[in-house]
């Protein structure tokens, strides 16, 4: 790559019009500041719109401050990974840049032995730390559960008084706003804790597949060591059953139609309604803690709160089951190809030494990689899912006391400023006086609005000033499958004649006519057949992967969601395409090569 | 109509002259072997009067020709009369039973034969004899491929008797399951109006006419209710065009008289034709050997046999023949036995000649206006029974027995033809299908490698193996072992190049003879199967040679490694096969054998005949890497046309690395292909000629393509268990296209190192955290910029 090809500097880059002072809206050390722009211009920065697609509203901001924080920890702080530290990370125009932090080289060979200790640790103890994982994020989500908010009463209870609490309900609230952010916390330390040394026994296989098979294609040995059994498909395969169940108990044609409480009260109304309506109930807990993007945003859509997602998929799959189609996951096959695939590059092997580190190796992944697999659902899904709900509720209260129109609009305050207009409301509440957040705030949010608007007219860079010569780091590589040639690719315009190359994330060819989707709330357009392009994929779009062609994304790599997805319905997927999005238009003719990684736009163009 | 011959007066019987002793011989109903007989009548006396028929009988060629010419003189008349008055109680049956039937057409007369037989020959085309072509050849092997599972036949029972009966009432539309009483019904009638037999048997034989005359009336009236596509159907239909004059008993007379007519001569024609071919076993082997002599064979034995034996006239007005002169009245026996063995116009009669100059002269089917209808289906069902015979049994031979024949003057047959022939006869052909692993000694070690592929379900075209076994007996047959051992014996030099004249005298000795005749047969119906399974167009093949030796260091001294593509059509593939095995006496190979004392006629060579495929694309895989043995890659090397510009390294064809396991495309090097090797348009052969420059550097193969090549060259290698190096082509005349396999063999350079040499690139087979370690210390994707192919 030469050296003098270059990304743009955030320095040099204005936010679109109207979105003037569009800073304020996030933390001062979220900034690309001025006063230290020589450093920062120094740094390579990439968009992780992996998991932040789009524009952050100023709370929302505490998904990725939380997450990546909590990577770095673990590198940094519990493991001492040997070469890597965190990644820091910048919001600019409304998007979040990554800047992983290498650690200097003469201090790698010191922080071995930690490394080692430490863990070693985990890996030798795999399994009974992982069960204690699960209890404390099944305590963190029943914590989650146990919060609630609601306006401050005209008195404090008689109760209080009686048992002499001395506490007023205003006390409560703000604490539990505090204990809510809290929570928060806690999920995304508890994410960090097992992900990365998993990523990093993956990556140690992945390097012996390399070099004992060269040129083997990242789809090989992501199959050799992907789950079958993944409680991420769970949610899907409910409403599987509950399509089938339809159609056995007869509510079919009374689910058919009508918005979810006229559709469930229509079942109510049939001989075999209620068990029906016992399953849906059911399969509710936790499996509808699900949601419709990558969980990390306020808007993100979950299916308890959106009955309407679910009951549509559901309504889908009776039609396909209608239709004589068979929606069962071919496990039987995924396990056969899997063994096969295992089998073959084993007996490929030069001797018995080989054979032996390959059987370590392979049988470490695929202890740990449930783990990676499955912490989405916990954590982004369920976790994350009774946080916004319990923010929004919040918001409701507020907004009930005037001081926004919609319960939505607490999420354009920042996190800091959240407890100010708690005290604000708590405040004229006790003095008896009127609190100033109705003055202040309905202006503020809408004035705010328009900026987000503006910053969202503008799709983020890919990337920010000078790339590396080669990207050497590995989680970039594994988490956001942004390598040299991907940056090349982007440098490059990420264009070739009607040809977009990104990774070759499942295999297969196919042709169709494109459908771009730019928010899970659109994906109820998508027809069968349609190739599906996004920027990302999100666990809880399973249901459309049942009838699209392919998939391509702006964003992701070998294990991404989309990938991984694919390679599970054998649908052809192109991953991490950079620009596929604005690329390609809704109804074009693309062709899909998810063995070479191209994207081929057929007509028009 | 009565059937009965007119009573003539008879001549003066004399005594002592040559004449009465020949009279007094005639044993008309006798024709087991009369042809001593007929000789002595010809000589002695042509023309003489047979008390015991009442007829004038005549044995020379030219009277008989003669007679034949003048209807008007000889008149046909009484053709279907008894010899003697029918019995009354055979006639009461006739009468009750309402039997009208007189003659199809052989005893009407002009202007009614003419009508009739004008109306006939509407329905009768040379269309509708050459649609019954497949018809009658899919019954032939049939039936012979039935015989061909034992080791013995009776041809009368298992061919002959069936064979023309099923095609002829096909035509007539006759049902199979009627075949049985139609053909019991139609001997009655033989036995009844040209046989002697007891009055009690006539009467059954009458009983059975009558059935057979109501028979063909209903097959009439069936027509007009409902048309089929049969001759009885066509009949209905001129009929109905309206312009003939002809009524529904004259019509169902034609169907009473085809009956008959259309299969006992032929079956009579098969059997004793057969027989006769049999006892003269070189005029058979020639046949097996070259078919194109069937149709003259026909003709020959349609002369010695004559099925049609004697034949009856009457005359109308007195005449002279010979020197006899006839009354008007009389009645006239026509040995036709007698006249198609006349020396004076056929020489050494008794011999089938090959050669024969006026063979079609005989008159076996008659001759002038009553012709024999049917010539040309009795034509072609001979011609087709003796090339499929000829083809799938050349082993074939009389076994002991005596002939009988059944008793009448005109329809000449044995009875039985024992036959037998060794089932464990030499094998000349082995399908590939059947060739295995074990039979390299016998079919050469490609075809026994091609077999195996086939055997393990691999898209092998198929084809077949030319047996060690043929070349052995084409050696000993042409007496060839002695003479190229002569041949080589003189000069002592080892020089290549003085080898030359010798080396290209015993190439010419091995390709000019004639194949042995039942290895020709073999491989004619080796080649019209594959042909068949193509859709039936003369298919092109490769014809290599399949060494018995091959892959050992001998090999390419034992034999050049010859291969001729693009062959079509039988006789090139048996040239292609004798050119084959001329290549084991190239100069190098006879100096090389020489040196080693190895003898010359010892080394045998199977030859394999493979059908091609229209290769758009074609050429070779292996499957590890060649640059550096890592056994988790295929390589793919491809360019257009045939493959044998990559093997021959005269292209730089388009170079993919595909991963094993997951068969996706690693790497891909696409060269630039200036030639291709095509199939000649003009038929045969193949051509090089130049690529477009646009097209050159055009990928040969999709990746779809690339990854199904890699898939059959794993096949491969999982069924051998060692790497394999494979030639494959992409069939582009199926759609969609096809990859198919056309050889396999083992890698042997990577293949025979030790495991440590062979690792691509060893890994440090570091485990536990150590290595987890240094995974995240050696950045990955500094260890992913090496090249695969490094």
């Amino acid at each position: 790559m030469s050296t003098t090809e270059s990304f743009v500097s955030p320095y040099d880059d204005p936010a679109p019009a109207g979105a003037e002072g569009w800073e304020e809206l996030y933390p001062y050390y979220l900034h690309f500041r001025a006063d230290r722009r020589e450093a920062e211009e120094a740094r390579f920065w990439f968009a992780d719109i992996q998991h932040w697609p789009t524009v952050f509203k100023p709370f929302d901001t505490i998904t990725v401050e939380f997450a990546i924080r909590c990577l770095g920890q673990y590198n940094s702080r519990h493991y001492v990974i040997p070469p890597a530290n965190g990644i820091d990370y910048r919001v600019h125009n409304g998007y979040v840049y990554m800047s992983p932090v290498p650690v200097p080289e003469d201090e790698i060979p010191g922080r071995v032995p930690e490394f080692l200790e430490r863990a070693g640790h985990y890996f030798a103890n795999w399994p009974s730390l992982l069960e204690h994982w699960q209890t404390k994020i099944r305590r963190v989500i029943a914590d989650l559960e146990a919060i609630s908010f609601a306006p401050l009463p005209d008195r404090v209870p008689i109760e209080d008084i009686t048992s002499g609490r001395g506490l007023d309900p205003h006390f409560d609230m703000t604490r539990n706003y505090n204990r809510l952010i809290e929570l928060c916390y806690e999920a995304f330390q508890y994410h960090f804790e097992f992900l990365n040394l998993g990523y990093v026994a993956y990556l140690d296989f992945f390097g012996f597949c390399q070099e004992a098979f060269p040129g083997i294609s990242d789809i090989g040995i992501a199959k050799m060591v992907q789950g079958i059994d993944v409680d991420l498909f769970r949610p899907d395969e409910e409403l599987k059953q509950l399509a089938r169940l339809a159609l056995e108990l007869d509510v079919a044609e009374a689910l058919a139609s009508g918005a979810p409480g006229e559709a469930l009260a229509a079942v109510a109304g049939r001989p075999r309604g209620e068990e029906w309506l016992a399953a849906w109930r059911t399969a509710q807990d936790p499996w509808f803690n699900f949601s419709s993007g990558s969980g990390m945003y306020s808007s993100d859509r979950v299916w308890l709160d959106h009955l309407d997602i679910p009951l549509g998929y559901v309504r889908n799959y009776v039609e396909q089951l209608g239709a004589g189609a068979d929606l069962d996951r071919p496990t039987d096959e995924l396990i056969a190809d899997r063994d096969r695939i295992t089998g073959e590059y084993r007996e490929l092997l030069p001797d018995d030494d080989a054979r032996a580190a390959f059987d370590e190796k392979l049988g470490l992944s695929r202890l740990v990689f449930p783990y990676v697999e499955n912490h989405n659902f916990y954590i982004e899904h369920w976790s994350l899912s009774l946080f916004w709900r319990k923010v929004r509720e919040l918001g409701g209260v507020l907004a009930g006391a005037g001081f926004w129109p919609d319960a939505e609009d607490i999420f354009l305050l920042r996190r800091d400023e959240i407890p100010q207009a708690i005290f604000d409301y708590g405040n004229g509440w006790a003095v008896g006086a009127e609190a100033a957040g109705p003055y202040h705030w309905p202006a503020e949010v809408q004035r705010r609005q328009a900026i987000l608007d503006a910053l969202s007219s503008q799709p983020p860079r890919p990337a920010m000033n000078q790339p590396p010569a080669v990207v050497t780091e590995p989680f970039t590589i594994m988490l956001y499958g942004i390598t040299s040639e991907r940056v090349r690719t982007w440098l490059g315009g990420g264009e070739d004649g009607g040809a977009l190359s990104g990774m070759a994330a499942s295999p297969g060819q196919v042709e169709g006519v494109a459908r771009v989707v730019l928010d899970a709330s659109e994906l109820g357009q998508v027809g069968p057949g349609e190739i599906l392009v996004s920027r990302i994929t999100a666990p809880s779009w399973g249901p459309v992967f049942s009838q699209i062609g392919a998939v391509v994304t702006d964003i992701g790599g070998m294990m991404s969601h989309a990938a991984i997805v694919c390679r599970e319905y054998g649908l052809p997927a192109v991953t991490g395409t950079g620009s596929a999005t604005t690329a390609i238009e809704t109804g074009q003719r693309v062709r899909v090569d998810g063995d070479t990684g191209t994207v081929t736009i057929l007509d028009g163009t | 109509m009565d059937e009965r011959a007119a009573a003539v007066p008879a001549p003066a019987a004399g005594t002592g002259c040559p004449t009465h002793d020949v009279s007094r011989d005639f044993r008309p109903f006798d024709t087991a072997d009369p042809f001593a007989f007929y000789a002595r009548a010809r000589a002695q006396a042509p023309v003489f009067f047979s008390e015991e028929l009442g007829f004038w009988v005549v044995s020379r060629y030219d009277d008989v020709h003669a007679i034949f010419k003048d209807p008007r003189t000889f008149s046909s008349e009484n053709t279907q009369a008894p010899y003697k008055a029918r019995p009354a109680e055979v006639q009461q049956v006739l009468d009750d039973g309402s039997f009208r039937a007189y003659s199809g057409l052989s005893a009407r007369q002009p202007p009614e034969h003419t009508r009739l037989r004008g109306f006939i020959k509407k329905a009768f085309t040379p269309r509708r004899v050459a649609t019954l072509e497949p018809q009658v050849r899919e019954l032939a092997v049939t039936m012979i491929e039935r015989m061909a599972a034992g080791s013995r036949a009776d041809l009368v029972a298992d061919l002959a008797y069936d064979l023309p009966a099923l095609v002829i009432f096909r035509l007539l539309g006759v049902p199979d399951e009627d075949v049985p009483r139609v053909k019991e019904w139609a001997q009655s009638r033989v036995h009844l109006n040209f046989g002697d037999a007891p009055v009690a048997e006539q009467v059954h034989h009458a009983e059975n006419l009558v059935a057979y005359w109501r028979y063909c009336l209903e097959l009439i009236q069936q027509r007009f209710d409902e048309p089929r596509d049969d001759l009885p159907s066509d009949l209905v239909r001129i009929f109905r065009a309206g312009d003939d004059d002809i009524s529904i008993d004259e019509m169902a007379g034609l169907v009473y008289g085809q009956l008959t007519a259309g299969h006992e001569t032929t079956s009579a024609l098969l059997a004793s034709g057969l027989k006769e071919l049999l006892e003269q076993r070189e005029r058979w082997e020639e046949l097996c050997a070259d078919p194109s002599l069937i149709p003259t064979a026909v003709e020959e034995l349609l002369r010695l046999t004559t099925p049609v034996f004697a034949w009856k006239r009457k005359v109308k007005r007195a005449a002279r023949i010979g020197e006899v002169d006839l009354p008007e009245g009389a009645n006239v026996l026509l040995l036709l036995g007698s006249a198609n063995h006349d020396e004076t116009v056929f020489p050494r009669p008794e011999h089938i000649d090959l050669g024969r100059g006026n063979a079609r002269s005989h008159l076996a089917f008659g001759h002038g206006i009553h012709f024999c209808l049917g010539a040309a289906l009795a034509r072609l069902e001979a011609q087709i029974v003796l090339e499929e015979l000829t083809r799938r049994l050349p082993g074939l031979r009389l076994a002991e027995q005596r002939f009988d024949y059944s008793a009448n003057t005109s329809f000449r047959s044995p009875s039985r033809v024992l036959v037998e022939w060794d089932a464990g006869a030499p094998e000349h052909v082995r399908r590939f299908g059947d060739c295995g692993s074990g039979d390299v000694a016998l079919v050469g070690g490609k075809a026994a490698s091609l077999g195996t592929l086939l055997q393990a379900g691999l898209p092998v075209p198929l084809g077949f193996a030319v047996t060690t076994e043929a070349y052995a007996e084409h050696l000993r047959t042409a007496g060839l072992g002695t003479r190229i051992a002569e041949e080589l014996a003189a000069p002592a030099t080892a020089d290549a190049d003085a080898l030359e004249p010798i080396a290209a005298r015993v190439r010419a000795m091995v390709e000019q003879p004639p194949l042995p005749g039942a290895a020709a047969a073999a491989i004619r119906v080796a080649y019209a199967e594959l042909c068949a399974s193509n859709g039936g167009d003369p298919v092109p093949v490769a014809v290599r040679s399949s060494a018995t030796a091959e892959d050992s260091a001998d090999a390419s001294f034992a034999g050049q490694q010859d291969t001729y593509l693009w062959v079509v059509g039988e006789e090139e593939v048996l040239a292609h096969v004798k050119r084959c095995w001329a290549s084991l006496f190239t100069a190098r190979s006879i100096a090389y054998r020489r040196d080693k004392d190895i003898e010359h006629a010892g080394v045998l060579m199977g030859v394999a005949v493979q059908r091609m495929v229209l290769a758009r694309a074609a050429g070779v895989a292996m499957t590890l890497n060649p640059a550096n043995g890592d056994r988790s890659k295929i390589a793919v090397e491809s360019s257009f046309g045939l493959g044998e510009t990559v093997v021959g390294g005269e292209v730089t064809p388009d170079a993919f690395l595909v991963d094993k396991v997951m068969l996706d495309v690693v790497s891909t090097k696409i060269g630039v292909k200036h030639i291709e090797l095509v199939p000649d348009p003009a038929g045969r052969g193949v051509l090089e000629r130049p690529v477009e420059a646009g097209r050159q550097a055009e990928p040969s193969l999709s990746p779809a393509e690339v990854k199904a090549v890699a898939a059959l060259a794993k096949r491969a290698e999982r069924h051998f268990g060692t790497p394999q190096d494979v030639e494959w082509a992409v069939d582009g005349g199926v759609e969609p296209p096809e990859v198919v396999l056309l050889q396999s063999r083992p890698e042997t350079v990577w293949s025979r190192k030790p495991a440590p040499e062979r690792a691509a690139a060893r890994p440090s087979y570091a485990t536990g955290l150590g290595s987890l370690v240094s995974t995240l210390i050696n950045p990955l994707a500094t260890r992913r910029t090496t090249s695969v192919d490094d």
